[in-house]
Protein backbone atom coordinates (compact mmCIF):
# COMPACT_ATOMS: atom_id res chain seq x y z
CA UNK A 1 0.00 0.00 0.00
CA UNK A 2 1.36 3.20 -0.85
CA UNK A 3 -0.24 6.52 0.42
CA UNK A 4 0.12 9.98 -1.61
CA UNK A 5 -1.17 13.13 -2.37
CA UNK A 6 -2.13 13.93 -5.57
CA UNK A 7 -4.44 16.39 -7.01
CA UNK A 8 -3.85 20.16 -6.73
CA UNK A 9 -1.68 22.68 -4.66
CA UNK A 10 -5.08 23.85 -3.48
CA UNK A 11 -6.85 21.01 -3.62
CA UNK A 12 -4.54 18.38 -2.23
CA UNK A 13 -6.27 14.89 -1.95
CA UNK A 14 -4.93 11.70 0.33
CA UNK A 15 -4.88 8.73 -1.81
CA UNK A 16 -3.64 4.85 -0.81
CA UNK A 17 -2.74 2.77 -3.43
CA UNK A 18 -2.72 -0.79 -3.76
CA UNK A 19 -1.23 -2.12 -6.26
CA UNK A 20 -2.50 -5.77 -8.15
CA UNK A 21 -0.62 -8.63 -6.79
CA UNK A 22 -1.29 -10.40 -10.18
CA UNK A 23 -1.55 -9.53 -13.59
CA UNK A 24 -4.92 -7.49 -14.50
CA UNK A 25 -5.53 -6.87 -18.03
CA UNK A 26 -5.39 -3.07 -16.62
CA UNK A 27 -8.40 -2.89 -14.70
CA UNK A 28 -8.35 -0.12 -11.40
CA UNK A 29 -11.08 0.03 -8.59
CA UNK A 30 -12.00 3.34 -7.35
CA UNK A 31 -13.01 2.99 -3.45
CA UNK A 32 -15.38 5.96 -2.54
CA UNK A 33 -15.91 6.43 1.34
CA UNK A 34 -19.27 7.35 2.94
CA UNK A 35 -19.34 10.78 4.19
CA UNK A 36 -19.91 12.33 7.36
CA UNK A 37 -19.57 10.32 10.54
CA UNK A 38 -19.57 7.04 8.43
CA UNK A 39 -16.17 7.51 7.50
CA UNK A 40 -14.03 6.63 10.55
CA UNK A 41 -16.10 2.90 10.80
CA UNK A 42 -15.65 2.16 7.66
CA UNK A 43 -11.87 3.04 6.93
CA UNK A 44 -10.98 -0.33 8.38
CA UNK A 45 -13.25 -2.64 6.04
CA UNK A 46 -12.18 -0.70 3.12
CA UNK A 47 -8.77 -1.48 3.70
CA UNK A 48 -9.20 -4.52 3.56
CA UNK A 49 -11.51 -4.31 0.47
CA UNK A 50 -8.24 -2.60 -1.38
CA UNK A 51 -6.22 -5.69 -0.51
CA UNK A 52 -8.85 -8.26 -1.61
CA UNK A 53 -9.25 -6.90 -4.65
CA UNK A 54 -5.83 -6.32 -5.18
CA UNK A 55 -5.24 -10.25 -4.22
CA UNK A 56 -7.91 -10.81 -7.22
CA UNK A 57 -5.74 -8.28 -9.63
CA UNK A 58 -7.32 -5.16 -9.37
CA UNK A 59 -5.27 -2.02 -9.53
CA UNK A 60 -6.78 0.23 -6.26
CA UNK A 61 -7.02 3.23 -5.19
CA UNK A 62 -9.50 4.75 -2.11
CA UNK A 63 -9.09 7.96 -1.22
CA UNK A 64 -10.11 10.88 1.17
CA UNK A 65 -12.74 13.47 -0.10
CA UNK A 66 -11.39 17.17 -0.30
CA UNK A 67 -12.07 18.30 3.52
CA UNK A 68 -12.30 14.90 4.89
CA UNK A 69 -9.38 12.42 6.00
CA UNK A 70 -6.35 13.84 5.37
CA UNK A 71 -7.14 15.15 2.31
CA UNK A 72 -6.63 19.33 2.41
CA UNK A 73 -9.40 21.80 2.89
CA UNK A 74 -12.36 21.45 5.44
CA UNK A 75 -15.58 20.84 5.26
CA UNK A 76 -16.81 24.50 5.51
CA UNK A 77 -18.89 25.11 2.39
CA UNK A 78 -18.46 21.54 0.32
CA UNK A 79 -20.88 20.52 -1.69
CA UNK A 80 -21.81 17.45 -3.65
CA UNK A 81 -20.00 18.33 -6.87
CA UNK A 82 -16.84 18.77 -4.74
CA UNK A 83 -16.89 15.35 -3.98
CA UNK A 84 -17.87 14.19 -7.38
CA UNK A 85 -15.38 15.78 -8.74
CA UNK A 86 -13.01 14.24 -6.46
CA UNK A 87 -13.80 10.63 -7.22
CA UNK A 88 -12.79 11.80 -11.24
CA UNK A 89 -9.90 13.14 -10.38
CA UNK A 90 -9.32 9.86 -8.18
CA UNK A 91 -10.57 7.85 -11.89
CA UNK A 92 -7.97 9.97 -13.87
CA UNK A 93 -4.96 9.74 -11.02
CA UNK A 94 -5.87 5.82 -11.08
CA UNK A 95 -5.48 5.17 -15.16
CA UNK A 96 -2.25 7.27 -14.88
CA UNK A 97 -0.48 6.02 -11.53
CA UNK A 98 -1.63 2.20 -12.90
CA UNK A 99 -1.99 2.53 -16.35
CA UNK A 100 -5.31 1.33 -16.26
CA UNK A 101 -7.53 1.60 -18.93
CA UNK A 102 -10.99 0.11 -17.30
CA UNK A 103 -12.28 1.87 -13.64
CA UNK A 104 -14.55 0.12 -11.94
CA UNK A 105 -16.08 2.14 -8.82
CA UNK A 106 -17.52 1.28 -5.21
CA UNK A 107 -19.00 3.20 -2.85
CA UNK A 108 -20.57 2.81 0.29
CA UNK A 109 -23.45 4.97 1.46
CA UNK A 110 -23.69 8.57 0.36
CA UNK A 111 -20.51 7.65 -1.41
CA UNK A 112 -22.10 4.95 -3.66
CA UNK A 113 -24.44 7.85 -4.77
CA UNK A 114 -21.47 9.90 -5.94
CA UNK A 115 -19.76 6.72 -7.58
CA UNK A 116 -23.38 6.44 -9.43
CA UNK A 117 -23.13 9.73 -10.57
CA UNK A 118 -20.06 9.89 -11.74
CA UNK A 119 -20.43 6.38 -13.85
CA UNK A 120 -23.72 8.42 -15.26
CA UNK A 121 -20.85 10.88 -16.53
CA UNK A 122 -18.03 9.26 -17.51
CA UNK A 123 -17.63 6.75 -20.73
CA UNK A 124 -15.13 5.29 -19.40
CA UNK A 125 -16.47 3.64 -15.82
CA UNK A 126 -16.63 -0.37 -16.44
CA UNK A 127 -18.94 -1.19 -13.44
CA UNK A 128 -20.27 0.00 -10.23
CA UNK A 129 -20.88 -1.48 -7.05
CA UNK A 130 -22.79 0.24 -4.27
CA UNK A 131 -22.76 -0.80 -0.84
CA UNK A 132 -25.68 -0.13 1.17
CA UNK A 133 -26.27 2.69 -0.62
CA UNK A 134 -28.35 5.90 0.47
CA UNK A 135 -31.21 5.29 -1.90
CA UNK A 136 -33.38 8.01 -0.03
CA UNK A 137 -31.66 11.28 0.55
CA UNK A 138 -34.15 12.55 2.70
CA UNK A 139 -34.28 10.20 5.22
CA UNK A 140 -31.21 10.09 5.18
CA UNK A 141 -30.75 13.40 6.27
CA UNK A 142 -33.40 13.59 9.02
CA UNK A 143 -31.15 10.60 10.74
CA UNK A 144 -28.29 12.65 10.31
CA UNK A 145 -29.47 15.67 12.88
CA UNK A 146 -28.04 14.97 15.96
CA UNK A 147 -29.91 14.67 19.05
CA UNK A 148 -29.80 17.69 20.52
CA UNK A 149 -30.13 19.67 17.44
CA UNK A 150 -27.89 20.98 14.85
CA UNK A 151 -25.49 23.56 15.91
CA UNK A 152 -24.63 25.92 13.00
CA UNK A 153 -26.29 23.42 10.75
CA UNK A 154 -23.62 20.57 11.48
CA UNK A 155 -23.20 17.48 10.66
CA UNK A 156 -21.90 15.09 13.40
CA UNK A 157 -18.74 13.22 12.66
CA UNK A 158 -16.50 15.12 10.58
CA UNK A 159 -18.29 18.15 11.47
CA UNK A 160 -19.33 19.98 8.22
CA UNK A 161 -21.19 22.42 7.99
CA UNK A 162 -24.42 21.45 6.14
CA UNK A 163 -25.16 24.37 4.18
CA UNK A 164 -28.67 24.66 2.42
CA UNK A 165 -27.63 23.92 -1.10
CA UNK A 166 -25.62 20.73 0.46
CA UNK A 167 -28.54 19.84 1.97
CA UNK A 168 -30.46 19.86 -1.00
CA UNK A 169 -28.19 18.36 -3.06
CA UNK A 170 -28.13 15.32 -0.77
CA UNK A 171 -32.09 15.17 -0.40
CA UNK A 172 -31.48 15.05 -4.13
CA UNK A 173 -30.84 11.34 -3.74
CA UNK A 174 -33.18 9.01 -5.08
CA UNK A 175 -33.35 5.34 -6.40
CA UNK A 176 -32.86 7.11 -9.90
CA UNK A 177 -29.43 7.81 -9.28
CA UNK A 178 -28.45 3.99 -9.45
CA UNK A 179 -31.53 2.55 -11.48
CA UNK A 180 -30.77 4.58 -14.81
CA UNK A 181 -26.97 3.48 -15.05
CA UNK A 182 -26.10 2.03 -17.94
CA UNK A 183 -23.09 0.09 -17.13
CA UNK A 184 -23.60 -3.25 -14.83
CA UNK A 185 -24.43 -2.28 -11.05
CA UNK A 186 -24.28 -4.57 -8.05
CA UNK A 187 -26.40 -3.44 -5.05
CA UNK A 188 -24.66 -5.07 -1.84
CA UNK A 189 -26.90 -4.86 1.24
CA UNK A 190 -25.46 -6.05 4.06
CA UNK A 191 -28.76 -5.29 6.01
CA UNK A 192 -32.62 -4.14 5.20
CA UNK A 193 -35.13 -4.85 2.50
CA UNK A 194 -34.01 -6.30 -0.34
CA UNK A 195 -37.17 -7.00 -2.09
CA UNK A 196 -37.91 -3.17 -1.09
CA UNK A 197 -34.87 -1.66 -2.93
CA UNK A 198 -35.32 -3.62 -5.68
CA UNK A 199 -39.17 -2.09 -5.63
CA UNK A 200 -37.59 0.89 -5.60
CA UNK A 201 -35.11 0.54 -8.31
CA UNK A 202 -37.75 -0.93 -10.85
CA UNK A 203 -39.98 2.13 -9.99
CA UNK A 204 -37.49 4.40 -11.61
CA UNK A 205 -39.67 5.86 -14.88
CA UNK A 206 -36.79 5.12 -17.41
CA UNK A 207 -35.00 2.88 -15.48
CA UNK A 208 -32.35 0.22 -17.06
CA UNK A 209 -33.42 -2.48 -15.02
CA UNK A 210 -29.56 -3.58 -15.37
CA UNK A 211 -29.47 -3.61 -11.25
CA UNK A 212 -28.46 -6.73 -9.28
CA UNK A 213 -29.53 -6.36 -6.09
CA UNK A 214 -27.82 -9.26 -3.31
CA UNK A 215 -28.76 -9.24 0.05
CA UNK A 216 -24.89 -10.02 1.71
CA UNK A 217 -25.97 -10.12 5.90
CA UNK A 218 -22.81 -9.16 7.80
CA UNK A 219 -21.64 -5.68 10.16
CA UNK A 220 -22.68 -2.09 9.06
CA UNK A 221 -19.29 -0.83 8.85
CA UNK A 222 -20.53 2.62 8.66
CA UNK A 223 -21.82 2.49 12.16
CA UNK A 224 -19.79 4.33 14.80
CA UNK A 225 -21.43 1.57 17.67
CA UNK A 226 -19.78 -1.05 15.56
CA UNK A 227 -15.97 0.36 15.43
CA UNK A 228 -13.60 -1.58 16.21
CA UNK A 229 -16.52 -4.32 17.58
CA UNK A 230 -18.30 -5.56 14.62
CA UNK A 231 -16.05 -7.12 12.78
CA UNK A 232 -15.55 -7.30 8.74
CA UNK A 233 -18.55 -7.87 6.81
CA UNK A 234 -15.80 -10.77 5.01
CA UNK A 235 -18.90 -11.79 2.93
CA UNK A 236 -19.68 -8.98 1.05
CA UNK A 237 -16.54 -7.95 0.71
CA UNK A 238 -15.64 -11.42 -0.80
CA UNK A 239 -18.80 -10.77 -3.39
CA UNK A 240 -17.89 -7.25 -4.31
CA UNK A 241 -14.57 -8.66 -5.13
CA UNK A 242 -15.93 -11.52 -7.16
CA UNK A 243 -18.13 -9.56 -8.57
CA UNK A 244 -15.97 -7.50 -9.79
CA UNK A 245 -13.79 -10.27 -11.20
CA UNK B 1 -9.08 28.74 11.60
CA UNK B 2 -10.60 27.50 8.28
CA UNK B 3 -7.76 25.84 6.03
CA UNK B 4 -10.66 26.37 2.84
CA UNK B 5 -9.35 27.64 -0.26
CA UNK B 6 -5.59 27.86 1.73
CA UNK B 7 -3.92 24.73 2.32
CA UNK B 8 -0.76 26.82 3.37
CA UNK B 9 0.22 24.22 5.61
CA UNK B 10 2.50 21.66 4.29
CA UNK B 11 2.21 17.90 4.64
CA UNK B 12 4.18 15.31 3.63
CA UNK B 13 3.62 11.13 4.13
CA UNK B 14 5.49 8.96 6.24
CA UNK B 15 6.37 5.40 5.92
CA UNK B 16 8.47 4.73 8.69
CA UNK B 17 9.19 2.00 11.36
CA UNK B 18 11.52 -1.34 10.83
CA UNK B 19 10.08 -2.29 8.55
CA UNK B 20 8.55 0.80 7.11
CA UNK B 21 5.15 0.02 8.60
CA UNK B 22 3.84 3.15 10.25
CA UNK B 23 2.01 5.55 8.44
CA UNK B 24 1.84 8.78 9.30
CA UNK B 25 1.24 12.85 8.02
CA UNK B 26 4.09 15.71 8.97
CA UNK B 27 2.19 18.88 8.91
CA UNK B 28 4.74 21.55 8.36
CA UNK B 29 4.62 25.67 9.14
CA UNK B 30 4.56 27.95 5.87
CA UNK B 31 7.42 28.68 5.01
CA UNK B 32 6.65 32.18 6.04
CA UNK B 33 6.65 31.11 9.63
CA UNK B 34 9.50 30.50 11.86
CA UNK B 35 9.45 26.82 13.20
CA UNK B 36 9.56 26.15 17.11
CA UNK B 37 11.73 24.36 19.12
CA UNK B 38 9.15 21.34 20.39
CA UNK B 39 7.50 18.97 17.79
CA UNK B 40 4.01 17.72 18.61
CA UNK B 41 3.25 14.25 18.27
CA UNK B 42 -0.55 13.55 18.25
CA UNK B 43 -1.07 9.98 19.45
CA UNK B 44 -3.92 7.23 18.24
CA UNK B 45 -7.46 7.63 19.93
CA UNK B 46 -8.66 3.77 20.15
CA UNK B 47 -9.25 2.33 17.00
CA UNK B 48 -9.71 5.60 15.23
CA UNK B 49 -7.17 6.73 13.09
CA UNK B 50 -5.02 9.35 12.52
CA UNK B 51 -7.14 11.98 11.70
CA UNK B 52 -9.21 11.58 15.23
CA UNK B 53 -13.05 12.19 16.27
CA UNK B 54 -14.85 14.26 14.06
CA UNK B 55 -11.06 15.26 12.23
CA UNK B 56 -9.62 16.81 15.20
CA UNK B 57 -6.11 15.76 14.59
CA UNK B 58 -6.08 17.03 11.08
CA UNK B 59 -7.58 20.50 12.12
CA UNK B 60 -5.21 20.22 15.31
CA UNK B 61 -2.40 19.24 13.11
CA UNK B 62 -2.87 21.61 10.60
CA UNK B 63 -3.33 24.94 13.15
CA UNK B 64 -0.09 24.08 14.99
CA UNK B 65 1.61 23.86 11.70
CA UNK B 66 0.71 27.41 10.96
CA UNK B 67 1.78 28.28 14.76
CA UNK B 68 5.16 27.50 13.89
CA UNK B 69 4.83 23.54 15.08
CA UNK B 70 6.31 20.59 13.28
CA UNK B 71 3.31 18.36 13.96
CA UNK B 72 3.28 14.69 13.63
CA UNK B 73 0.20 12.78 13.76
CA UNK B 74 0.75 8.45 12.94
CA UNK B 75 -0.95 5.85 13.16
CA UNK B 76 -0.23 2.56 15.48
CA UNK B 77 0.70 -0.73 14.40
CA UNK B 78 -2.77 -1.96 13.04
CA UNK B 79 -4.50 0.87 13.30
CA UNK B 80 -5.73 3.03 10.19
CA UNK B 81 -3.24 2.67 7.25
CA UNK B 82 -0.23 1.08 9.77
CA UNK B 83 0.33 -2.34 9.21
CA UNK B 84 0.38 -4.65 12.12
CA UNK B 85 4.19 -5.53 13.21
CA UNK B 86 5.68 -8.54 11.79
CA UNK B 87 7.59 -8.63 15.03
CA UNK B 88 4.87 -10.34 16.84
CA UNK B 89 6.55 -10.64 20.15
CA UNK B 90 7.12 -6.79 20.63
CA UNK B 91 5.71 -6.36 23.80
CA UNK B 92 5.72 -2.82 24.17
CA UNK B 93 4.13 -2.58 20.76
CA UNK B 94 2.62 0.99 21.24
CA UNK B 95 6.04 2.14 22.87
CA UNK B 96 7.87 1.21 20.01
CA UNK B 97 5.52 2.63 17.60
CA UNK B 98 5.84 6.00 19.60
CA UNK B 99 9.57 5.53 19.90
CA UNK B 100 10.39 4.98 16.21
CA UNK B 101 7.78 8.19 15.19
CA UNK B 102 10.13 10.01 17.12
CA UNK B 103 13.48 8.06 15.47
CA UNK B 104 11.64 9.45 12.03
CA UNK B 105 11.10 13.20 12.94
CA UNK B 106 14.55 13.33 14.83
CA UNK B 107 15.76 12.34 11.02
CA UNK B 108 13.84 13.72 8.69
CA UNK B 109 12.83 17.23 10.67
CA UNK B 110 15.95 16.97 12.85
CA UNK B 111 13.45 17.40 15.95
CA UNK B 112 15.10 17.16 19.13
CA UNK B 113 12.33 17.51 21.63
CA UNK B 114 8.71 16.83 22.21
CA UNK B 115 5.05 17.33 22.89
CA UNK B 116 2.80 14.51 22.88
CA UNK B 117 -0.81 15.06 22.59
CA UNK B 118 -3.66 12.24 23.14
CA UNK B 119 -6.76 11.81 23.83
CA UNK B 120 -8.80 9.73 26.03
CA UNK B 121 -6.51 6.06 25.68
CA UNK B 122 -3.95 8.38 23.70
CA UNK B 123 -3.71 10.70 26.55
CA UNK B 124 -3.22 7.36 29.05
CA UNK B 125 -0.52 6.40 26.25
CA UNK B 126 1.41 10.16 26.09
CA UNK B 127 1.23 9.97 30.12
CA UNK B 128 2.87 6.53 29.88
CA UNK B 129 5.17 7.38 27.22
CA UNK B 130 6.60 10.80 28.12
CA UNK B 131 7.38 8.87 31.60
CA UNK B 132 9.81 7.21 29.78
CA UNK B 133 11.29 9.38 26.87
CA UNK B 134 13.75 12.06 28.42
CA UNK B 135 12.64 14.09 25.36
CA UNK B 136 9.63 14.85 25.66
CA UNK B 137 8.64 18.00 27.72
CA UNK B 138 5.46 18.64 27.71
CA UNK B 139 2.04 16.74 26.94
CA UNK B 140 -1.50 17.94 26.06
CA UNK B 141 -3.50 15.44 28.21
CA UNK B 142 -7.24 15.42 26.53
CA UNK B 143 -9.79 13.58 29.04
CA UNK B 144 -7.10 11.19 30.64
CA UNK B 145 -8.80 8.49 32.48
CA UNK B 146 -9.74 9.61 35.38
CA UNK B 147 -10.75 9.24 39.61
CA UNK B 148 -14.23 9.73 41.40
CA UNK B 149 -14.05 11.61 44.44
CA UNK B 150 -16.31 12.92 46.64
CA UNK B 151 -16.79 15.74 45.39
CA UNK B 152 -17.76 14.44 42.00
CA UNK B 153 -20.48 12.08 43.91
CA UNK B 154 -21.66 15.35 45.74
CA UNK B 155 -22.17 17.30 42.50
CA UNK B 156 -23.16 14.13 40.58
CA UNK B 157 -26.40 13.40 42.87
CA UNK B 158 -26.61 17.00 44.20
CA UNK B 159 -28.21 18.06 40.45
CA UNK B 160 -30.26 15.00 40.80
CA UNK B 161 -31.56 15.28 43.84
CA UNK B 162 -34.19 17.72 43.19
CA UNK B 163 -35.50 15.92 40.67
CA UNK B 164 -38.43 13.67 41.13
CA UNK B 165 -37.91 10.82 38.50
CA UNK B 166 -34.46 10.62 40.57
CA UNK B 167 -36.63 9.89 43.88
CA UNK B 168 -39.08 7.68 42.34
CA UNK B 169 -36.07 5.56 41.40
CA UNK B 170 -34.22 5.40 44.82
CA UNK B 171 -37.65 4.70 46.52
CA UNK B 172 -38.14 2.00 44.19
CA UNK B 173 -35.12 0.49 44.17
CA UNK B 174 -34.36 0.92 40.48
CA UNK B 175 -31.38 1.88 39.09
CA UNK B 176 -28.54 1.34 41.95
CA UNK B 177 -28.19 4.48 43.93
CA UNK B 178 -27.88 2.85 47.55
CA UNK B 179 -25.34 0.63 46.33
CA UNK B 180 -23.72 3.35 44.86
CA UNK B 181 -23.96 5.68 47.94
CA UNK B 182 -22.70 3.12 49.65
CA UNK B 183 -19.19 3.22 47.60
CA UNK B 184 -19.08 7.08 47.49
CA UNK B 185 -19.29 6.92 51.32
CA UNK B 186 -16.99 4.28 51.96
CA UNK B 187 -14.04 5.22 49.89
CA UNK B 188 -13.23 7.73 47.23
CA UNK B 189 -11.86 5.64 44.76
CA UNK B 190 -13.19 2.06 42.75
CA UNK B 191 -10.23 -0.58 43.50
CA UNK B 192 -7.31 0.16 41.32
CA UNK B 193 -6.90 -2.63 38.84
CA UNK B 194 -3.49 -4.31 39.20
CA UNK B 195 -0.39 -1.97 37.94
CA UNK B 196 0.68 -2.59 34.32
CA UNK B 197 3.44 0.22 32.66
CA UNK B 198 3.71 -2.05 29.50
CA UNK B 199 2.17 -0.62 26.51
CA UNK B 200 1.22 -3.17 24.49
CA UNK B 201 -1.86 -1.57 23.36
CA UNK B 202 -3.58 2.43 24.14
CA UNK B 203 -4.30 1.78 27.91
CA UNK B 204 -7.77 2.19 28.90
CA UNK B 205 -6.91 2.61 32.61
CA UNK B 206 -4.38 3.85 34.60
CA UNK B 207 -3.83 2.98 38.22
CA UNK B 208 -4.48 5.84 40.55
CA UNK B 209 -1.09 5.13 42.40
CA UNK B 210 0.65 4.94 39.14
CA UNK B 211 -1.00 8.34 38.04
CA UNK B 212 0.42 9.79 41.28
CA UNK B 213 3.86 8.49 40.56
CA UNK B 214 3.82 9.64 37.05
CA UNK B 215 2.71 13.32 38.23
CA UNK B 216 5.28 13.28 40.61
CA UNK B 217 7.88 12.19 38.26
CA UNK B 218 6.91 14.89 35.08
CA UNK B 219 6.92 17.77 37.19
CA UNK B 220 9.86 16.68 38.75
CA UNK B 221 11.47 16.86 35.68
CA UNK B 222 10.19 20.16 34.91
CA UNK B 223 7.87 18.31 32.21
CA UNK B 224 4.62 20.87 31.43
CA UNK B 225 0.98 18.95 31.42
CA UNK B 226 -1.93 20.13 29.93
CA UNK B 227 -4.81 18.46 31.25
CA UNK B 228 -8.32 19.34 29.19
CA UNK B 229 -11.77 17.58 30.44
CA UNK B 230 -14.83 18.00 28.76
CA UNK B 231 -18.21 17.06 30.02
CA UNK B 232 -18.30 14.39 28.53
CA UNK B 233 -15.78 12.22 30.25
CA UNK B 234 -17.75 10.16 32.51
CA UNK B 235 -16.19 10.26 35.85
CA UNK B 236 -14.91 14.28 36.20
CA UNK B 237 -17.26 16.94 36.40
CA UNK B 238 -15.72 19.75 38.05
CA UNK B 239 -13.03 21.88 37.24
CA UNK B 240 -11.50 21.66 40.66
CA UNK B 241 -11.41 17.52 40.45
CA UNK B 242 -8.45 17.32 39.33
CA UNK B 243 -7.06 18.91 42.62
CA UNK B 244 -9.67 16.76 44.72
CA UNK B 245 -7.89 13.87 43.15
CA UNK B 246 -4.03 15.28 43.83
CA UNK B 247 -3.70 17.70 46.43
CA UNK B 248 -0.58 17.58 46.37
CA UNK B 249 0.02 18.70 43.09
CA UNK B 250 -2.14 22.24 43.86
CA UNK B 251 0.10 25.00 42.82
CA UNK B 252 2.76 23.40 40.71
CA UNK B 253 3.41 25.81 38.06
CA UNK B 254 4.27 22.49 35.42
CA UNK B 255 0.15 21.43 35.66
CA UNK B 256 -2.80 23.08 34.12
CA UNK B 257 -6.25 22.04 34.30
CA UNK B 258 -9.24 23.04 32.06
CA UNK B 259 -12.39 21.90 32.25
CA UNK B 260 -14.77 22.71 29.06
CA UNK B 261 -18.16 21.25 30.66
CA UNK B 262 -20.04 21.81 27.38
CA UNK B 263 -17.57 20.10 25.03
CA UNK B 264 -18.70 16.08 24.43
CA UNK B 265 -15.66 13.55 24.93
CA UNK B 266 -15.28 13.49 21.22
CA UNK B 267 -15.92 17.25 20.42
CA UNK B 268 -18.06 16.81 18.02
CA UNK B 269 -19.22 20.40 17.74
CA UNK B 270 -17.04 22.36 15.45
CA UNK B 271 -17.38 25.30 18.20
CA UNK B 272 -15.88 22.77 21.00
CA UNK B 273 -12.88 21.84 18.37
CA UNK B 274 -12.25 25.41 17.53
CA UNK B 275 -12.19 25.87 21.31
CA UNK B 276 -9.71 23.01 22.60
CA UNK B 277 -7.62 23.50 19.60
CA UNK B 278 -7.18 27.24 20.42
CA UNK B 279 -6.51 26.46 24.33
CA UNK B 280 -3.57 23.98 23.31
CA UNK B 281 -2.08 26.58 20.72
CA UNK B 282 -2.34 29.19 23.38
CA UNK B 283 -0.90 27.23 26.30
CA UNK B 284 1.96 25.69 23.24
CA UNK B 285 3.07 28.96 22.62
CA UNK B 286 3.44 30.79 25.99
CA UNK B 287 4.75 27.81 27.97
CA UNK B 288 8.71 27.68 28.72
CA UNK B 289 9.30 23.90 28.30
CA UNK B 290 12.70 22.46 29.38
CA UNK B 291 13.56 19.14 31.30
CA UNK B 292 15.70 17.80 33.67
CA UNK B 293 17.87 14.70 33.40
CA UNK B 294 15.68 11.57 32.80
CA UNK B 295 16.82 8.91 35.29
CA UNK B 296 19.11 6.42 34.80
CA UNK B 297 15.90 3.93 34.69
CA UNK B 298 13.90 5.65 32.35
CA UNK B 299 16.99 5.72 29.97
CA UNK B 300 17.26 2.47 30.98
CA UNK B 301 13.51 1.10 29.74
CA UNK B 302 13.31 3.30 26.51
CA UNK B 303 16.63 2.05 25.56
CA UNK B 304 17.21 5.97 24.38
CA UNK B 305 20.37 7.56 25.54
CA UNK B 306 19.77 10.22 27.75
CA UNK B 307 19.29 13.72 26.00
CA UNK B 308 20.84 16.97 26.98
CA UNK B 309 18.62 18.76 29.01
Amino acid sequence: MTPFFFGTADHRLFGAYQASRRQNGGHGVVLCYPCGQEYVPAHKAFKSLASLLADAGHDVLRFDYHGTGDSGGDLDGLTAPSWREDVSMAIDELKDTAGAERVSLCGLRMGAAWAAQVAAERPDVDRVVAWDPVLDGRAYLEALEPPDGPEGETLPGQGFVLTPETRAQFAGVTPAVYARLRVPTLVVLTQGDTGGTERALRSVPGGEHGVDVESVPGPCVWIEGELGTGGLPVHALHRIADWLG
Amino acid sequence: MSDRGRDDVQERIAHFGRPKTLVGVTSLPPSSQAVREHTVVILDVGVIHRVGPNRLHVQLARQLAREGFVTFRFDFSGIGDSEPRPDRVVQDVVRQDILDALSYLETSVKARSFVLVGLCSGANAALRFARLHPAVVGAVLLDPYWYKTRGFYLRHYGRRILRWESWRKVLTGRGGHWQLVREALRRDEPPAPPPDDSLVAPPNVIPRAEMEEGLAQLTGHGVQLLNVFTGGHEAYNHKEQFWEAFPRFRGRGEIRVEFLATAGHTFQRPSDRRAVIALIAEWLTTKRFGRTAPTARAAERTGVAPAAS
